[in-house]
């Protein structure tokens, strides 16, 4: 899985692309360790060229909207892939998270 | 998110509505204790064979899971799919079962429940491969072949170091299983294989020895019955076995085959004839032995 970084100034941006599994989640953890410090940390997950993710990819996104939701932030899947979208729904993760398009993509959504 | 892609759309149709006719495909996952990911799994499986927009079906085969594989399936309701749980001889018992026949059992129990003009049986580890899915059915409808068998990709065993006496090694051992079992044995299979359903039902009426890998013995049995196989490499990168031992599972494939040679010359295989193996699967059966034709 590729990971691209883009922190902002309390808003950061996640993006990834190729396969979301127990492998890359230590590489993951890392990556978003520095971004889901207090205050209200909000990190932005782009899902758009992720083609799948597994149950310890799941649990690593809940993991890191937890932390940031008890700092006073939370964490946003942006521009979810169809699978994606798909295995959310049936392990019934939709109302968890936030999720959001970008204009690029379609309409935004809160 | 209001914006629904096309892919998604035939994928909300697939979960809503049951098919009106037969599949074209028959999508058939053996899992056994899969609770952590068979939901991802579908979840991958389900969009891409949707958005395809051809009717297909998907059919989970379990495999003595003693964890909540099943429950967690049953609970998604999907019209098209079918859960097949434990039971011998081929019998859904429509409950959890201490009993099975293994991988190659659940396997079959999946294949002759499949309604489709092809077959594919997919690894619940192997998911990813369900995006290369068209590019395998055309070596069935343009090509002419029976079977479609995913292999590990030879760059792969390059790329890990392979020695120059495993490539020798693998050499001797690919002309041996050539002439003495009449198998094209080339690198180890790799989670998938996709049949014509004349194929499927052929190979799966014959597949009685349960102990053995079942790829192993499609690829003997294909051969038996003159049926193409195309070896296609994949690479998977959820391949669980990729840092496998080549030479070892070389020497285990012979010593395999070996055993499936003889339990073929002891006559244990089940016939036979095409139509007569067709119409009983057709009937949800299994024929009695006739003795494989030569």
């Amino acid at each position: 899985m590729r990971i691209r970084s883009i922190p902002g100034d309390g808003e950061h941006l996640i993006e990834l692309a190729g396969r979301f599994d127990a492998q890359e989640v230590p590489e993951f953890r890392s990556a978003v360790e520095a971004l889901l410090r207090p205050p209200a940390p909000v990190l932005r997950v782009d899902l758009a060229n992720v083609v799948f993710v597994d149950s310890s990819a799941l649990a690593e996104l809940l993991r890191a909207h937890k932390t940031a939701k008890a700092a006073g932030g939370g964490v946003v899947l942006r521009n979810v892939s169809d699978p994606v979208r798909v295995i959310l729904e049936i392990t019934a993760l939709t109302s968890v998270f936030t999720m959001e398009k970008t204009e690029a993509l379609g309409a935004a959504t809160p | 998110m209001t914006f629904d892609s096309q892919t998604y759309l035939a994928y909300r149709d697939w979960v809503s509505q049951r098919l009106s006719g037969p599949p074209q495909v028959s999508v058939v996952l053996p899992a056994h204790n899969e609770e952590a990911r068979v939901l991802a799994t579908v979840g991958a499986i389900a969009p891409q064979m949707s958005a395809r927009i051809e009717p297909w079906e998907l059919i989970v085969a379990d495999d003595r899971s003693t964890d909540a594989t099943v429950e967690l399936l049953e609970d998604l309701r999907f019209p098209n799919m079918t859960i097949l749980v434990g039971g011998v001889d081929g019998r859904d018992t429509g409950m959890a079962a201490s009993t099975g026949g293994g991988r190659s059992s659940a396997i079959r129990r999946g294949v002759t429940a499949a309604r489709g003009e092809f077959v594919l049986v997919l690894d619940a580890d192997q998911s990813a491969l369900i995006r290369q899915f068209d590019s395998y059915l055309r070596h069935l409808t343009e090509d002419g072949y029976d079977i479609v068998l995913g292999s590990r990709s030879p760059h792969r065993a390059s790329a890990g170091g392979e020695s120059g006496f495993r490539r020798v090694f693998g050499k001797a051992v690919h002309t041996l299983v050539s002439a003495g079992f009449g198998v094209d044995l080339g690198d180890p299979p790799g989670g998938f294989l996709l049949f014509t359903r004349d194929a499927a039902v052929s190979l799966f009426a014959l597949q009685t020895v349960e102990q053995y890998p079942f790829e192993l013995q499609v690829q003997y049995l294909a051969g038996r019955l003159g049926l193409r196989i195309k070896e296609v490499p994949v690479d998977s990168p959820d391949s669980a076995d990729s840092t496998r031992d080549t030479t070892r599972s070389s020497l285990h494939a012979i010593k395999d085959l070996s055993q499936i040679k003889v339990h073929d010359l002891r006559k244990r295989f089940v016939p036979g004839k095409r139509s007569t193996v067709r119409a009983a699967v057709d009937r949800q059966l299994i024929p009695k032995k006739k003795g494989i034709p030569s």
